[in-house]
């Protein structure tokens, strides 16, 4: 369980971390940004942002219930 | 006509405008896709193999701790790789091209052209998938550079090609024209001779 947890917390740690990087160079240059609104339409950064953090917290949730309802 | 007076970058100089910029086409991002799918459907094999295993033993925990720490990198090394995506984009200025290759954590290289320094510029499209999504290769030729400047996998290149000599030709003609200012002596009353 110890290792299930520290996996899980580097691996929110560093989406944190992706995410306020990407966000400050957003925030500072405005180009890039602004193109998103284009990619097939609909697709905004920070969408991709968005699904970014709930695939991570998601991945910590499922595999945390999974190791402790089977291997517990 | 879209106005892109607004739009920033790294390193813009003063007086320098944007008059286009682009992403690479979004069939770069294709093998992204199937690689999500494919990667999905073989974590989903591997979770319900090892629940499925009996009594559970020693080595099964552990496979699936480690499952947990390649998942995670992967997912990580995904998203990361999408996010670059974005952050690859070339820019047309009045005054250059340029060539932007970031990504957030180990890339951040600029490749520029002088527009005026623009010899040939070269379009390839070759093949059925890159003609069906307009999306082509541009080869940029200075006389000054030992390689060409090589822009990959551009959306609609057509447009950008056109972009491109139009505004070498409206800095030349700016450039041309501030020269003549420079040699030109007006006198009192109006006249303009040539120095």
């Amino acid at each position: 369980m110890t290792w299930i947890m520290a996996i899980n917390t580097v691996s929110i740690l560093f989406a944190v971390m992706t995410t306020w990087l990407m966000v400050r160079y957003l925030r500072k240059y405005k180009l890039p940004h602004t193109y998103y609104k284009r990619l097939f339409g609909f697709v905004r950064i920070r969408y991709l942002l968005g699904i970014y953090a709930l695939s991570t917290v998601g991945l910590a949730a499922l595999t945390t219930g999974l190791f402790y309802t089977f291997f517990v | 006509m879209e106005d892109n007076s607004n739009k920033h970058f790294k390193g813009q100089q003063r007086d320098e405008e944007v008059v286009y910029y682009s992403c690479k086409h979004w069939i770069t991002l294709a093998p992204l896709m199937i690689e999500f799918v494919l990667a999905v459907a073989i974590l989903a094999a591997l979770v319900s193999f090892l629940i499925g295993v009996e009594n559970r033993p020693e080595w099964a925990r552990w496979v699936f701790v480690a499952m947990t720490g390649v998942t995670a990198l992967w997912l990580h090394s995904f998203f990361t790789r999408t996010l670059n995506y974005f952050l690859d984009i070339v820019i047309i200025t009045n005054f250059r091209v340029l060539k932007v290759e970031k990504s957030l954590y180990l890339k951040d290289d600029q490749n520029i052209v002088d527009l005026h320094e623009i010899q040939d510029i070269k379009k390839i499209q070759h093949g059925i998938i890159s003609n069906l999504f307009d999306y082509g290769k541009l080869v940029i030729v200075t006389p000054t550079m030992i390689e060409p400047m090589i822009l990959e996998n551009m959306p609609d290149p057509e447009r950008f090609f056109r972009k491109v000599n139009n505004s070498k030709r409206d800095y030349i003609y700016q450039r041309q024209q501030r020269k003549l200012k420079t040699s030109n002596y007006e006198y009192a009353d109006g006249q303009v001779v040539n120095q």
